[in-house]
């Protein structure tokens, strides 16, 4: 077998359904693009590049949903499991990019494949089942209209009760086109932010059930284990990684509210008084009956939780994950473990993400604490900060499309622009900010203004570094640590790989192990630039769409309205002076932040400058 | 045993032992025939380890299964690997299905074509590729739901124990699979019911 052989065998096909026409083809999976943009995120943005153009409706048949996995996906390298689905959003109108943990991925691998790509629009309602290398759509009329859990179990039942078949699927949020609706994989695993559960309900598609009996032919299949070993003892004794195993991803909690960067109230503050109360530690004492893991990962950050509900019913789930009690919890005023578990509930089982839910009913909240909307407006919801019931209640409506749910289901920009009151969406290019308040960590300000798919946390990291150095409150060199923590991001999203992993698991090791299971030569530096490039990418995607500097901006109450109290009282961002510094290590123009032709033509993206608008 | 008579046992009897040691396989033979070896090998089966495996302990991470595929096919796969992880989400428990390494093993009573035997050393089930046509009785006699066919293959995929050294146990960073000898194979099980049913107890009570 030559080079290109065996990478075929290790990478697999590409599957494209179209739903239109109901035709289902396998094609080649394109190796030059491997090896420029490697897998998963990058091989995304590079096929939405070329196949879904600027003009395409998000919720129209022309936007595809094209799913990919990264290289390590299947292999057993610690937390090897995220595959990234990309699309064009309808939350923010822009490239999106989504990643899913848990084992729905890996199954994809297992059926003989890396990618998925789903195109058209169904007539009726189907859903996709691909067995192998039998793969068929079938109607889905008895599977409309049922929450994430039921249709798990109904279609798990058609299809011969296998509890090992993987299922992703919408809930009713993402068949009434609820822009913030997630993709679910396993019940609790989302293609959480950017609506891509809108776009697939509005292809008519309720879910994908993989089976897969293949396995994942490794380059070097004893040096992987070997690497795999090494990793996995060093991962046990790093101590960032057993606060995790520990607590899952709410040890960040403490640190967030403690340091002044705590969405509160609709970020009217950065430090909620009640927030001890939802600490890691605390959640673990009141509420976590276990842990869950990803496919092979060792940590375990899943914590099962159990609570009963107000009324006695017994609520079990996977999480509540630390931006999901920020968002719905501290940003709504909520400190209750039953009310944030029944809401995060809600969510999950409706399917729609709890982060742009949680920006939703806080942006909902502090309009009527206001007096702009009126009890007539809500329906009768005393919707104050802090009042459990009226979150779960307002949610309830959003899941529904009823009401005031309706207006909050269009997204937080659409929602303050109804209420009259855009300046209290916090929100950047219409996706809600994650729980860290950037005027207590001016980093995240650049994460979110820059992030091609509106302000996500996970585009880069830096609050972590910025409070362990503490230089959360300065200005300096906060560009170039914004690069620096993106390319390390966009490696791992492209490789397939967790990003927990990133402290025991380098960038070092992710080359070696990328170089293990695929026999192509890689190193630090080449992993940077592919990572450099498939950013670069995403911007340009933007930039056809008519993203530009312009469209780089944060809230008005980030950028000018002083943290009133706490850690962070009286900060704000400085947002202008950070962009100059960033957009000049990317080598994008200061005029517009687009790149140059210069840094188009040395990262190998010549053929994109045609996209370039004068 | 007790169902299957004399017949049943020296099949059994005739298969153990045969891939390795032939010398013992006809001093068993003997004994069976004289009656007198269905008590040594209960005996001895005494001493031998066994799998455990603990669902309050597993997290669902499939780190096992990788290790059983790529340690015996080079490639990673679950289909592959002989343990397997199931996830119930809807009461979140991850159990595992694994060979239990049964003193008379049923696998071997059911097979007509004498593929299944047992190892002398470690009292792993092992598996004539040769003679196993994939009829299947060993799957439905197996009362764990343990063996299962080779996804492209005519025959079974059935624990052998890694010759003594099971990956899946030295690889679970949970500790949920282990390798413990058959006369104390209940213990954690039961420490561990005992600790997870006080806790999921408290918060009933809530």
């Amino acid at each position: 077998m030559n080079n290109n052989d065996s990478l075929r065998a290790f990478f697999g096909d590409v599957v494209r359904v179209n739903l239109t026409t109901g035709a289902i083809t396998r094609e080649e999976l394109r190796l030059d693009a491997v090896r420029r943009f490697i897998g998963g995120r990058g091989l995304g943005a590079w096929y939405l590049y070329n196949e879904v153009g600027p003009d395409v409706d998000p919720l129209g048949p022309d936007n595809k949903l094209i799913f990919m996995n990264g290289p390590f996906v299947g292999t057993p390298l610690p937390a090897g499991n995220k595959v990234n689905l990309a699309f064009k959003s309808p939350l923010s109108l822009s490239y999106s990019y989504s990643l899913c943990g848990g084992h729905w991925g890996p199954e994809l691998r297992f059926t003989g494949r890396t990618g998925l790509i789903i195109e058209g629009k169904s007539d009726a309602p189907v859903y996709l089942w691909i067995d192998d290398d039998r793969i068929e759509l079938r109607p889905a009329a008895g599977l409309w209209g049922r929450t994430v859990p039921e249709t798990e179990k109904r279609l798990r039942e058609e299809l011969g009760g296998d509890e090992l078949v993987q299922i992703a699927c919408i809930g009713p949020a993402g068949e009434k086109l609820n822009r913030m609706a997630c993709i679910t994989a396993g019940h609790y695993r989302e293609f959480g932010r950017g609506g891509c559960g809108a776009v697939m309900g509005s292809k008519n598609l309720k879910a994908i059930a993989l089976r897969g009996t293949g396995v994942v032919r490794l380059h070097d299949a004893a040096g992987v284990m070997e690497l795999t070993e090494a990793l996995t003892a060093g991962l046990k004794i790093h101590p960032k990684i057993i606060d995790r195993r520990n607590f899952g991803t709410p040890e960040l909690l403490k640190t967030i509210n403690d340091n002044g960067l705590l969405c509160t109230r609709n970020f009217s503050e950065t430090h909620f008084e009640e927030g001890y109360r939802l600490e890691g530690p605390r959640m673990r004492e009141d509420i976590v009956v276990g842990d869950a893991s990803c496919f092979a990962c060792p940590v375990a950050c899943g914590k099962r939780s159990y609570v009963k509900a107000a009324d006695g019913r017994p609520m079990l789930l996977e999480g509540p994950e630390f931006e999901t009690i920020s968002l719905l919890g501290a940003n709504c005023g909520v400190s209750d473990w039953e009310s944030l578990v029944e809401a995060t509930l809600v969510c999950d089982e409706n399917g729609f993400d709890t982060m742009n839910a949680g920006g939703c009913v806080s942006l909902a909240m502090e309009c009527f604490e206001k007096g702009i909307l009126t009890l007539e407006d809500t329906g009768g919801i005393e919707l104050r900060f802090g009042n459990g019931a009226a979150l779960v209640a307002v949610l309830r409506l959003m899941a529904r499309r009823e009401g005031i749910g309706d207006i909050l289901a269009g997204g937080v920009k659409h929602a303050s622009e109804r209420f009259g009151a855009p300046e209290l969406a916090m929100h950047s290019k219409g996706q809600v900010l994650a729980a860290y308040d950037p005027r207590g960590c001016k980093g995240m300000a650049l994460t979110y203004a820059t992030s091609p798919k509106g302000a996500h946390h996970m585009i880069a990291t830096t609050m972590g570094p910025e409070i362990a150095g503490g230089t959360r409150l300065s200005y300096e060199n906060k560009g170039a640590l914004q690069k620096e923590n993106q390319l390390s991001m966009c490696a791992v999203d492209s490789l397939g790989m967790c990003s927990t992993l990133r402290g025991g698991f380098g960038m070092g090791d992710q080359a070696r192990g990328f170089c293990l299971v695929t026999g192509i030569e890689m190193d630090i530096d080449g992993l940077k630039l592919a990572a450099e490039r498939v950013i670069t990418l995403e911007r340009m995607y933007n930039a056809r769409l008519g993203f530009s500097r312009k469209d780089d901006t944060l809230p008005k109450r980030i950028l000018s309205e002083p943290v009133p109290s706490g850690p962070s009282a009286g900060e704000t961002v400085d947002l202008e002076r950070m962009l100059d510094e960033y957009y000049g290590l990317m080598g994008w123009s200061l005029d517009d932040g687009l790149p140059t032709r210069e840094r188009l033509e040395k990262l190998g993206l010549a053929d994109l400058t045609a996209a370039r608008r004068k | 045993m007790q169902k299957g008579g004399l017949s049943a046992r020296l099949r059994e009897f005739t298969g153990a032992f045969s891939m390795r040691e032939p010398e013992k396989m006809l001093e068993y033979k003997e004994a069976a025939r004289t009656g007198t070896a269905s008590t040594d090998r209960r005996e001895d089966a005494m001493k031998e380890k066994v799998l455990v495996f603990e669902a309050m302990r597993c997290t669902g991470c499939r780190i096992c299964e990788q290790w059983c595929s790529v340690h015996h096919f080079g490639a990673a796969g679950p289909s592959l690997s002989r343990i397997t992880i199931i996830r119930d989400h809807v009461n979140q428990i991850d159990n595992g299905i694994i060979c239990h390494q049964c003193v008379d093993a049923p696998c071997i009573a059911s097979c007509k074509f004498g593929a299944l035997s047992k190892d002398g050393t470690t009292g792993a089930i092992l598996v004539d590729i040769e003679k196993c046509t994939g009829c299947r009785r060993c799957i439905k006699a197996c009362p764990h739901g343990a063996v299962r066919m080779h996804p492209e293959e005519k025959y079974v995929l059935i624990c052998d124990l890694c010759g003594g050294d099971p990956k899946c146990v030295r690889h679970c960073p949970e500790k949920a699979v282990q390798y413990l000898e058959r006369g104390k194979s209940e213990r954690p099980y039961r420490s561990v019911l005992v600790r997870g049913l006080s806790r999921r107890g408290e918060c009933d009570e809530q």
